[in-house]
């Protein structure tokens, strides 16, 4: 009898962790876009269209990875200038975002709002009500929104001579559409 | 008989700098070539510096795994690879060498991340 209830309990966790597994959702081509929406010669904007992340709709916790390296500016100089002044991905390679979902109903796709935790710079930012639009639909789950971040938040310096051209205000774009994992 | 040896020197310098120089700039566009056992053994080592990110790697393995519809592949399991083309013309088993950016190790998924990747072979 003992034993037997021993191998009950094995057989919960088992499906327990089978069934939080076939939960999750991923993307490896998710879409990050921030643009500066200041009208200049060269505007001040960029893509990362290799950002990862994982949602979990029975936890409501979500996590979003992007590689500083995988941001794509027009013009390389820029983007030269961004990586080695400004980001300074060397030292810190990885912006991370995670965090839960508020209220969530896999049923209803409407705007929802995140908080989390924002790791860029080497700065953890809290962040609270962040309003993302999640739609279900043909078994992908897409998280999408636009926001704004302060760079002076994530200590980052502008130099004054620049500072009409840098605003300290950047908005950000993000789109992921997320499958049902099947590893 | 003095300038001709002077004349020698200088020749002789300016030869050792042009070979040199040439050496240095073309040995800086040429890219690092390892199997990715052999690069996923060696980032292993020390993940906090992750030594190659930012560069341009060709790498050897065997393809475990195809998504053709976001135009990527994985090599021998742990090594993700983002296509340029939009025609990837390998199947799973095969082994290629492939050319791409090394953006960093994924540690949300397990993985190590290349983009803009070529198929050499």
């Amino acid at each position: 009898m003992k034993l037997f209830k021993s191998y009950l309990i094995f057989l919960f966790f088992l499906f327990a962790h089978l069934l939080n597994s076939q939960d999750r959702y991923i993307t490896r081509s998710g879409i990050i876009k921030f643009d500066s929406r200041i009208e200049s010669i060269v505007p001040i904007k960029a893509v990362n269209n290799s950002v990862s992340a994982i949602f979990n709709p029975s936890t409501r916790d979500m996590a979003v990875l992007s590689f500083i390296r995988g941001f794509n500016f027009e013009n390389s100089l820029m983007e030269e200038h961004f990586n080695e002044n400004y980001a300074e991905s060397d030292q810190y390679p990885k912006a991370f975002f995670k965090g839960t979902i508020k209220n969530f109903s896999i049923s209803k796709s409407k705007k929802y709002f995140f908080d989390g935790l924002l790791f860029f710079h080497g700065v953890e930012k809290k962040i609270t009500n962040l309003p993302l639009y999640v739609e279900n639909k043909d078994n992908q789950i897409s998280i999408s929104g636009v926001f704004s971040l302060l760079v002076s938040d994530f200590n980052i310096k502008i130099p004054k001579i620049v500072r009409k051209k840098i605003p300290n205000k950047i908005y950000v774009e993000l789109n992921l559409i997320l499958n049902k994992l099947n590893k | 008989m003095k300038s001709f040896f002077y004349i020698f020197i200088v020749v002789i310098i300016s030869l050792i700098s042009f070979i040199y120089l040439n050496n240095w700039l073309s040995g800086n566009d040429e890219p690092i070539k390892l199997t990715s056992t052999d690069f996923i053994e060696s980032v292993e080592k020390d993940f906090k510096t992750d030594k190659y990110k930012g560069l341009t790697i060709i790498l050897n393995g065997y393809v475990t795994s195809l998504d053709l519809d976001n135009s990527s592949l994985f090599l021998d399991n742990n090594v993700y690879c983002k296509v340029l083309k939009k025609n990837i013309n390998v199947k799973v088993g095969d082994n290629i060498d492939i050319r791409g950016k090394y953006l960093g190790y994924d540690s949300l998924l397990d993985e190590f991340r290349f983009e803009n990747c070529s198929i050499i072979n």
